[in-house]
């Protein structure tokens, strides 16, 4: 009997039920996870850039005793991951050590995307003492002209893959991101060549969303369809060279899916702009609110939690099938001309940088 | 089987006479004949229609006749114009348009959504329907949703494709694949053809594409209990290859079908 009980537990533990974690989205009284913005400023002038960070940003930072506030929130709310994002995080760097420190010390685990250009060892060593758990560098191709080409700035690659070999060497697996494009698509097969080599069997990749400067450069970075009929196949045939490879497509639009299909799921993720407001998605253009002002269970309880079943984000929610209705808003995301949803007012909010 | 009239098989029917009859000399057979009120007017709707097609139009004018009777009255006449040789059976390479097969934009998804919709699941004497087998009432639809029929293209587990009439440009089909992991072998999982004698020419697209990415054979899985006419992807160069038993929904057979594709075409 004992024998058969463990089986029945284990395959209740294995069983994987969509349709149940679904429904189990439905108890949430917190997100899953979160993007934190450290800062809009970038030292890199990314051609694909959905948030348009750089040298000029669009948003202003908050102090870092403001964004220590937000921290506490984030522990208040118990939210178990947090990913650091921009902008460039690092320009931030004695901040991230102390947002890194307090929210690990508190059991949530975070991760942090970067260019890599200010990655030392010293810095990778002290950011991973501090809790930082996984760390995320974006490969656009394998020659240096291209990626430097992509990203706006001499010498980008050969920054990225140092810090590709540093954070390997710190015993961190660095996740390797790959956006492409009409101007490198055909480099993925090489990318992965490296990778591969290194001993990283990981590539993450998403679709290019013209959004941002994404938005500004799309005749020049968006795929046709038989650009992306042969990048598949590029994948096809790598993925047959290196059986043990993943190479990871995120569908960008999955959770904006996840909330206009499913009549129970709270909000499982948001993000929060460097000037701390709360983005509800970072393709749609509404807020909820601002993570110094309020505390993030306040406003979880004011309406966060629901906010994809409001009229006004559901109607927006539904309307999206694929990334040409995503480009063809009528308020663009990023763009200053966000939907403000916090209080009960509906307006259009302009920010000053 | 469709039926079209023969171009300049014939003289005449250029007025009604007395007593409501048309006049004609056929070209194969010159003696006159007369056309009365009824067969004229079946005549008339003999063009790219299937007998069915002509039934259904005449049921509509004529309510009070009964369907025996207006079914008897066009196949027989469809059959005096064969003998005359005014009407042809319309075979494929007369109907077949050239096809172009397109990989899908974003934008894509929700059109093919709409079309393959329209066919409400069933296949009929005019369009080609084949999805898998255990898609069916609302499996069917909530499968080919837009956003899913995307989710799937996505994540590779069902690569959609545009057919399309090269001449119009219009959009007649949608193709689904899936590309095996060792990218030899390409599974057709979706074909829907608002005709069906488009089918060779949307299938050798397909190839021609195929062959430029080293596929070497495509393949399609039938049950046993599938209205696909075996027979005409036989007659499209695929062979039976295996039998996958007591695995469809109903628990009956699954046949797969597979035909290599050539290296070298013969025009």
């Amino acid at each position: 009997m004992k024998v058969l009980d463990h089986f029945l537990i284990g395959q209740q533990i294995c069983n994987y039920n969509k349709s149940s974690i679904q429904k189990e989205y439905g108890n949430l009284k917190g997100p899953l996870n979160i993007m934190w913005d450290m800062t809009n400023r970038c030292n890199l002038h990314c051609m694909h850039c959905y948030n348009g960070s750089g040298e000029e940003p669009r948003y202003k930072d908050l102090s870092d005793e403001d964004m220590m506030v937000i921290g506490r929130h984030i522990v208040e709310a118990g939210i178990p991951i947090v990913c650091f994002c921009g902008g460039e995080p690092l320009l931030r760097y004695s901040l991230i050590v102390r947002l890194a420190n307090l929210l690990s010390e508190n059991g949530i685990l975070v991760n942090m995307v970067t260019n890599g250009l200010l990655l030392t060892k010293e810095r990778i060593k002290e950011l991973k003492n501090n809790g930082i758990n996984g760390i995320q560098i974006s490969l656009d191709s394998y020659s240096p002209e291209v990626h430097d080409k992509f990203r706006g700035r001499t010498g980008a690659y050969q920054k990225a893959m140092s810090a590709i070999e540093n954070i390997l060497l710190s015993g961190i697996v660095p996740e390797v991101t790959f956006i492409p494009t009409k101007v490198n698509y055909m480099d993925v097969g090489g990318v992965i060549d490296i990778l591969y080599k290194m001993g990283i069997k990981k590539l993450n990749s998403m679709p290019f969303i013209p959004i941002g400067r994404g938005y500004d450069n799309k005749k020049k970075l968006k795929m046709s369809s038989r650009e992306q009929w042969e990048f598949d196949w590029i994948i096809h045939r790598k993925r047959r060279e290196y059986m043990d490879f993943e190479f990871n497509n995120g569908d960008p639009l999955e959770h904006i899916y996840l909330f206009s299909q499913n009549p129970y799921a709270k909000t499982i993720t948001y993000e929060i702009r460097c000037n701390g407001d709360i983005v509800v998605s970072p393709y749609l253009p509404f807020l909820y609110g601002n993570a110094v002002e309020s505390s993030l269970n306040e406003l979880w309880d004011a309406g966060l939690k629901d906010i994809w079943r409001t009229p006004l984000v559901r109607n927006a929610s539904e309307r999206i099938i694929s990334l040409e209705e995503i480009e063809n808003q009528d308020n663009m995301p990023w763009n200053n001309e966000d939907y403000q949803m916090y209080e009960g007012g509906v307006y259009d909010v302009l920010y000053q940088s | 089987m469709f039926y079209t009239r023969v171009k300049k098989s014939y003289v005449g029917l250029l007025r009604e006479e007395e007593n409501g009859t048309r006049l004609f000399y056929p070209v194969s057979y010159s003696k006159p004949h007369f056309m009365n009120k009824s067969v004229y007017e079946i005549w008339n709707l003999i063009e790219n229609r299937t007998e069915e097609d002509i039934v259904e139009v005449m049921k509509k004018k004529y309510p009070k006749v009964g369907e025996d009777r207006l079914r008897k009255d066009v196949k027989h006449t469809i059959a005096y114009f064969i003998n005359l040789e005014m009407v042809k059976e319309v075979n494929e390479c007369m109907e077949e348009k050239v096809c172009d097969i397109r990989m899908f934009e974003e934008k894509d998804f929700t059109n093919a959504s709409k079309f393959i919709m329209s066919t409400g699941g069933v296949a009929t004497d005019k369009n080609f329907l084949f999805t898998s087998n255990h898609l069916q009432g609302e499996t069917f639809k909530n499968y080919y949703k837009a956003i899913n029929m995307r989710t799937n293209h996505f994540h590779q587990i069902e690569v959609f494709l545009n057919v399309v009439d090269k001449e119009t440009e219009e959009n007649i089909g949608v193709i689904g694949i899936y590309v095996c992991p060792n990218n030899s072998v390409v599974y057709i999982t979706t074909i829907v053809l608002s005709n069906k004698y488009n089918l060779e020419s949307a299938l050798n697209g397909l190839e021609t594409m195929l062959r430029n990415q080293t596929v070497k054979e495509i393949k399609i899985k039938f049950a046993d209990d599938s209205s696909v006419d075996e027979q005409l992807f036989c007659s499209l160069g695929f062979k039976k290859e295996s039998v996958i038993l007591f695995e469809t929904i109903n628990g009956g057979d699954f046949f797969i079908y597979g035909k290599e594709i050539e290296r070298e075409r013969v025009c």
